[in-house]
């Protein structure tokens, strides 16, 4: 089994922010390599999500690349570290991979895709500037002051390697 | 500590029974090296997976372009590759020829860590040419590179996919790159 | 079995789409992954159908062309309301092979009561400049469960065209605690 479900959350109360913990480097004697996390729904107001490992709250440790087009036009920055992209008041999604997590010899490259047919889409890679192996990650509203909304769906899964 | 992968054996890791997703085979590189192949596909996988994926976690190293050849035919003009990406700055897009490499830039390096997802759908079907999808990125802003992609390719052969060959226009990939093939069923 | 093959799909000669019906509630979420022509010439638009309708929709796009241009667009711009992408045709002009169109859409929660996200990533290819690299933002604006794709292209889905259907179901293994 190469796909593996590791945990979920459909938030019954709005919450500032979800975190999953005690991720493993195996499963049942596989060997994990990459996360795979699918969020799905709304937040309290339009906003950007972010990303945190490890309990690692420097953002300069997660640089990014967006590209994203917003029904006219296309832009392209490096503003916004920690974005993995945006949730609005309507619903939305975010699939992101976060590559070779369990590795110790190198940074984590996570590549995301965002969904939002009523304000952005695009791409973003983002780098997590740590060897450690990734055993926890969270997302909040990077102004930390929105929350997900009630009926949003966190899911969390590995990819063998 | 997770132990370190080596090059597994291509009949070393049993696809499940259950599931449609399966690990094929890794390669952790030990040293650099200038390619990572995968062989005798048609031979091992054909008759149980429909379609196949790659998923490549590299080391940093110079900027470059990954480029993927098929069945070892170095005939440049087999190949064809086009391009969407975020620079940083900018969105744009271009199309170019390939040379003996194979299907080039699907892929762009910083000096980072990158990674990937490529997917062949169909590749065994012998009425289809080849075409290749892959995400990948970087964050190495660069206005000549491409740190976040949609890149796509097109194997102008019908032939099944027996090998493929992962280079890069120059260089070497770096201690510690992975790269893993994956089949996805159809049954 | 985190991920099942649900239905796979070859088209023998050309038809005018291809369906995937009475899709099992037993799973999380939907990945389709499609490659896929259109029998006319030149590029086509690649539709899907939501249990049998092209309405209720609303999408955002972000493409690149080939030749340097990009773009981005709703369903207000002028495409079809149930539009994924462009897709390949037969060959003409400048393009001189046959050529799939690769795409994956992503269905979360499809079998919820509220409304249905969708990611679409998708490739025309080709031996010429001009081609389509397209990403779309997808929803469906119906509470019901999805219980039918359709496939489908401008003209007719060409011989050789192929789509595979998997279920995802989430679960919990590993240890893995979230709060």
């Amino acid at each position: 089994m190469s796909y593996i479900a590791l945990a979920n959350i459909t938030l019954s109360s709005a919450a500032s922010s979800v975190t999953f913990s005690n991720i493993p480097t195996s499963v049942n004697g596989v060997a994990l390599r990459d996360l795979v996390l699918v969020i799905d729904g709304t937040a309290s107001v339009g906003i950007n999500v972010s990303i945190f490992f490890n309990n690692d709250n420097t953002t300069s440790n997660y640089p990014y690349v967006r590209m994203i087009g917003n029904g006219s036009t296309t832009s392209s920055d490096t503003a916004n570290p920690t974005v993995i992209g945006d949730l609005q008041t309507t619903r939305g999604m975010i699939k992101l991979s976060v590559m070779d997590y369990s590795a110790t010899d190198k940074h984590k490259t996570l590549l995301s895709r965002f969904d939002n047919p009523s304000s952005v889409l695009g791409a973003i890679a983002l780098r997590w500037a740590n060897t450690n192996a990734i055993t926890s990650l969270r997302v909040r509203d990077t102004a930390n002051a929105a929350t997900f909304s009630i009926g949003t769906t966190f899911a969390l899964y590995a990819i063998a390697g | 500590m997770p132990i370190p992968l080596g090059i597994l054996a291509a009949a070393g890791f049993r696809p499940s029974a259950a599931g449609s997703y399966d690990l094929l085979e890794t390669t952790v590189l030990t040293g650099s090296q200038a390619s990572v192949e995968f062989t005798n596909l048609t031979t091992k996988y054909a008759s149980t997976y429909q379609h196949l994926q790659i998923r490549v976690a590299l080391a940093a190293r110079a900027d470059d372009w990954m480029t993927l050849r098929f069945n070892g035919d170095t005939t440049g003009g087999n190949y064809y590759s086009h391009i969407l990406r975020g620079t940083g700055s900018a969105v744009n897009s271009f199309a170019t020829g390939a040379g003996s490499l194979g299907m080039g830039y699907l892929m762009n390096f910083g000096t980072t860590t990158s990674a990937g997802v490529l997917d062949i759908l169909d590749p065994f079907e012998t009425t289809k040419n080849k075409t290749v999808r892959m995400f990948a990125g970087n964050t190495t802003a660069n206005s000549t590179g491409g740190p976040i992609t949609l890149t796509s390719g097109l194997y102008m052969s019908t032939n099944s996919v027996t090998a493929l060959s992962i280079s890069a226009f120059s260089g070497t990939y770096t201690t510690g790159s992975r790269f893993s093939l994956y089949g996805l069923k159809a049954a | 079995m985190t991920m099942q093959v649900i239905q796979h799909i070859e088209l023998g000669s050309a038809q005018s789409s291809i369906t995937f019906s009475n899709i099992p509630q037993t799973y999380t979420d939907l990945l389709l992954v499609t490659s896929i022509r259109d029998t006319s010439g030149g590029f086509q638009l690649l539709l899907l159908d939501i249990n049998g309708s092209s309405s209720n929709r609303k999408w955002r796009s972000l493409f690149g062309n080939g030749v340097g241009g990009v773009g981005s667009q709703t369903e207000t711009s002028g495409n079809p309301a149930n539009t994924i992408a462009l897709v390949n045709g037969a060959v003409g002009g400048p393009i001189s092979v046959v050529a799939y169109t690769s795409a994956q859409l992503y269905f979360p929660n499809y079998s919820g009561s509220s409304f249905k996200s969708f990611s679409a990533d998708s490739v025309t290819e080709n031996n010429s400049t001009e081609n389509y690299n397209f990403i779309e933002a997808g929803l469906w604006e119906q509470n019901s469960a999805i219980t039918s794709l359709t496939v489908k292209t401008t003209n007719t889905v060409a011989a050789g065209s192929s789509a595979t259907l998997y279920g995802i179901l989430k679960g919990s293994s590993g240890g893995v605690t979230v709060s």
